[in-house]
This record gives structure tokens, C-alpha cells and sequence, in this order.
């Protein structure tokens, strides 16, 4: 199962509202974008998703299971890189991803076999490298891995090529291509180019409101590019 | 593809798994490295400067095992509170003021297996440190009285607790705050300086017994090989408009336990509920 849902989800903060209804659901194997500008409320929607935050009503739900109810179970069967991660700085590369797996339930030798074949496509940094002394993009990669690690059936990632150089962000988006075709991933970004060469569907999102939605063809389609439609959807 | 599915695991392990990895991250600090070398240094100086002035002298001084050891013992309380608050003044603060919260809280994880992990984890590296200074304790009173009495078993027993109990107050203190610098200079202005004036000044100037502080409730840990334990004791001053008292208190044994459980239990609850439901919002 890979189902992720939104239900009705507001945030208020003291003086604004950050998530004004935002409402989706999604259950089937594919790339979502999730599409806005700065301030949308695209990290938001995440932070809660992952129940990292609470929000002021509604509900989220990953695999039918309420985030703020449920919250160890329903992590369980997911993957999530939201803003820019920082395993412990005293702990090892290797150590932060092993503290990962255990949370899981991975046995040594799955999570040595897993870093070992995560390294080969994103070229982690040296295992016995602490982690205080990673570059963002490194530290990006580490966080990316342990995501990855248990081959979650969901995977939330918020802008999850930032820090990476080009190269990186190419490898990334080969690699979300293989991935989606056996698990539902959610993907933010305000950049239509990379999304578009990941994603199936696209929602936009611009300050707290889902203000339009679509599959990739269908939108281009309609608005010739994705950036067209970015302008009309979003008006920027 | 090959998939590595996830396994829900018990809260045993859940905390095993925090309490292993925060470990290794203690022994790593520099405050770690330094506090253990901060007490082997005292410790050292305090037996060396003993053993230089004498056999004679310290035995003649103290006569029993016991009275040299409570002197010896009298700044474990300052100590194990100076280690306590470095060690958990940031236990969970720092998850909120880097970027650690983002990596550590998607994990499938209840937040209070991780706290509890962090917890023993602090728990056992101050342990650690105070244990140097019983070493050089024992080492002292097998040179000059060549027994170690029974009560050293107890003290070390209730230092422990002690520890616990600071921690816990630590870990709640730095819950409360989004930065770790602040809420350990917080604790250390709060423990070292401010509960320990307060059940000094109370019990002397206005013959309240401190039996709500920590740090009078941890005096059981030294007392514990005192010969003469007086409750109470009071002296009067003259002055101009006749005469002044000033209070002295010891806890009893049993009351300085109950005081630290009391801590543990209520700061560790208020830890817990503040960590769980603690957001994210930087």
C-alpha cells in the first residue's frame, strides 16, 4: 500500500495562516509534484505530514494511518527529507545511517548491503567521516540515504536537490525515475524544470490553498509548458 | 528492486538504539573529554597534596575511613551538578535549533524512546566522570586508613540517583528552549548558582528547612559517612537588638532520597510531555 492524504489541513500561526484547507489524497505508484513558491506552504504541508508539526485542524493520513495519532506507525513505511537534515555531527556517516536502520527494525547486514548500494548511485561521503564535517550537499546525500534505507513504500521530499551540484541533481532525478515506479513519492520544488522531468501529476499550491492541479501531459497540454502554467495557476 | 521492508520494533529496543548512538556521541564531546579531565585533575591534586603532607598528619586530622572521606567527598555535590547540567543543558534543545530535528524525528520513533535513550545516555557518561573522583577517594582512604568503609558503596548508590535526578531537572529545562547555549547556561545558573544559594540562605536567615531543593536533598551522598549527623543546629549572634539566628539543616538519609526521586519523577514527566509534543517551527 502507498497512499498519502491530506485532509482539510490548516495551520495558523500567531499572526498567519500557513495552510488554508489543503486537501489531496493520493494512492497510486507514481512522482508528485508538489509546486509553489517560497512561502506556499509546501514545507508546511510536509512538517506535517511527517508530524513534525501539529496542525490547527484537519488530518493527515500516510498508508490510511492519522499522522498525529499514529505517528511511529505511520512513519514506519516512509522515506522523508524535509528542508536540510543534519544527522548528529559527532556521529560517523556510517553511524547515522546504522541509527536509521535499527529504527526500523534492519538487521546489520540489510543496512551495510543498502548504504553499499545507495553509495554506488549517490557517491555518499566517506563512511567513517563525521558528520559535523559534511558540505549541505554531502549531508543532503547522507539524509537522502537514510530515507532510502528500508525501501519505504512513500517517499516526502522537500526540495530534495538543494546543496547538490548539477551532476548530483542529475543522478537525483535518474534515481526518483527508477524509484517511482514501485512507491508514491511526494515531491516539493520551485523549480518546474526539475519537476516536470520527475513527476506524473503536479499540484500548486501558493499561500496556503491548493489552487490547481494536474498530470504533467495534461497540463502541458492546456498551457503549452509547465511554466506557463505555473504563471497562470500561481500568477507570478 | 530489491526491498528492505521496515519492521515496527519494541520500545526496549527503540530506546537501546537512541541510547547506544547518543552514548557515542557523549564520549565524542569535547565538554565530555573535559569535564572527565577537569575531575581525574582535582581529584589528583586533592590526594597528592594529602599524600605530601603526610600520613601522619591526614590520619592524626581525620582518625576514621569515614571523616576522610566526608571530607573528601564535600564538593561531589557541586561536581556531579557541574557535569549534569553540560551534559543535559543541551540534551534536547539541540534538536531544535539545528537542523538534527529534521533527520532525527522522521525516523519511526516514538519521541519518548529517544528521549529516554538520550537520558541513560547522559545518565551513564556523567556516571562515568563522577566515578574518577571515587577512584581517587577509595585510592585516598586505602593509603592512609587501608580500608574503604561500607558506606562508600551507599554514597556512590546515591550519587547516581543524584545524577538522575539533576539530569532530569536538566532535561527539562532544555526542553524548554530552542538553543542549546542558552538552555545550558541556563541550567548552570540555575543549579550551580541559584539552587545552591537559596538552600543556604533559606535555612539561615529564615529557618526554612530546603526539603523542596535538589541540590539539599544530594547532601545524603556525603553524609552518608558522617559520624555525627546532627538534623538541626542553630548558633545565635548578638547584636545591637539582642541576638540573631542562623539555622543549619542535614538531610535525613530517607528524606534526601525521597527529595531526589521527587525531582526525577516530576522533571521527567514534564520532560516527556514538553519533548512529545514539542514542534518544529524554525
Amino acid at each position: 500500500m502507498a497512499k498519502i492524504e491530506a485532509k482539510d489541513l490548516v495551520k495558523r500561526y500567531k499572526n498567519a495562516v500557513a495552510l488554508d484547507g489543503v486537501s489531496f489524497a493520493f494512492d497510486k505508484k507514481g512522482a508528485i509534484g508538489y509546486l509553489g513558491p517560497n512561502g506556499a506552504g509546501k514545507t508546511t504541508t510536509f512538517k506535517i505530514l511527517t508530524g513534525l508539526i501539529r496542525p490547527t485542524s484537519g488530518s493527515a493520513e500516510i498508508n490510511g494511518l492519522d499522522v498525529s495519532k499514529h505517528i511511529k506507525e505511520a512513519l514506519l513505511d516512509v522515506g522523508a527529507v524535509i528542508e536540510s537534515p543534519e544527522p548528529d555531527k559527532q556521529q560517523t556517516v556510517n553511524e547515522a545511517l546504522h541509527m536509521a536502520g535499527e529504527f526500523r527494525g534492519m538487521s546489520n547486514e540489510s543496512i551495510n548491503s543498502q548504504i553499499s548500494k545507495y553509495n554506488k548511485l549517490l557517491e555518499l561521503p566517506p563512511l567513517d567521516a563525521r558528520n559535523g564535517r559534511l558540505s549541505k550537499g554531502q549531508r543532503q546525500r547522507v539524509s537522502l540515504v537514510a530515507a532510502l534505507l528500508s525501501e519505504p513504500s512513500v517517499l516526502i521530499l522537500d526540495e530534495p536537490t538543494s546543496g547538490l551540484d548539477p551532476i548530483e541533481r542529475v543522478k537525483l532525478k535518474n534515481m526518483f525515475k527508477l524509484l517511482k515506479k514501485d512507491r508514491l513519492i511526494l515531491i516539493s520544488s520551485h523549480v518546474t524544470q526539475e519537476i516536470q522531468e520527475v513527476c506524473d501529476s503536479i499540484l500548486f499550491i501558493n499561500k496556503g490553498k491548493i489552487v490547481g492541479s494536474g498530470t504533467v501531459p495534461a497540463l502541458k497540454k492546456k498551457y503549452k509548458s509547465l511554466e506557463r502554467a505555473y504563471e497562470k495557476i500561481i500568477g507570478h | 528492486m530489491n526491498h528492505q521492508k521496515s519492521e515496527n520494533i519494541s520500545r526496549s529496543k527503540e530506546i537501546t538504539v537512541s541510547f547506544k548512538y547518543q552514548f557515542y556521541s557523549y564520549l565524542r564531546t569535547k565538554r565530555f573529554l573535559a569535564l572527565a579531565l577537569l575531575v581525574a585533575v582535582i581529584s589528583i591534586a586533592v590526594l597528592v597534596l594529602e599524600i605530601h603532607l603526610g600520613s601522619a598528619a591526614i590520619t592524626s586530622q581525620y582518625k576514621t575511613s569515614m571523616a576522610y572521606l566526608f571530607n573528601f567527598m564535600q564538593n561531589i555535590i557541586f561536581t556531579i551538578v557541574l557535569v549534569a547540567a553540560f551534559l543535559g543543558g543541551s540534551a534536547i534543545s539541540t534538536d531544535f535549533a539545528s537542523n538534527y530535528s529534521y533527520f532525527i524525528l522522521v525516523q519511526p520513533a516514538r519521541r519518548s524512546s529517544l528521549l529516554i535513550g538520550r537520558y541513560i545516555a547522559a545518565l551513564v557518561a556523567s556516571f562515568l566522570i563522577i566515578l574518577v573522583y571515587y577512584i581517587f577517594a577509595a585510592a585516598g582512604s586505602l593509603y592512609f586508613f587501608s580500608s574503604i568503609p561500607a558506606a562508600f558503596a551507599t554514597s556512590i548508590g546515591l550519587s547516581v540517583l543524584f545524577i538522575a535526578s539533576v539530569l532530569s531537572l536538566a532535561f527539562f529545562i532544555s526542553s524548554l528552549f530552542n538553543n542549546p547555549q542558552t538552555s545550558t547556561v541556563a541550567v548552570v545558573i540555575l543549579l550551580v548558582i541559584v539552587l545552591p544559594m537559596l538552600s543556604s540562605l533559606l535555612p539561615a536567615f529564615v529557618s526554612l528547612e530546603p526539603w523542596f531543593l535538589i541540590n539539599y536533598g544530594g547532601q545524603v551522598v556525603y553524609n552518608v559517612f558522617s559520624t555525627n549527623f546532627v538534623h538541626f543546629s542553630s548558633i545565635s549572634l548578638p547584636t545591637k537588638a539582642g541576638s540573631y539566628k542562623i539555622s543549619q539543616y542535614q538531610p535525613y538519609l530517607l528524606e534526601g532520597v525521597e527529595i531526589m526521586l521527587g525531582y526525577l519523577i516530576v522533571f521527567m514527566a514534564a520532560a516527556l510531555y514538553t519533548y512529545k509534543y514539542k514542534q518544529v517551527l524554525n
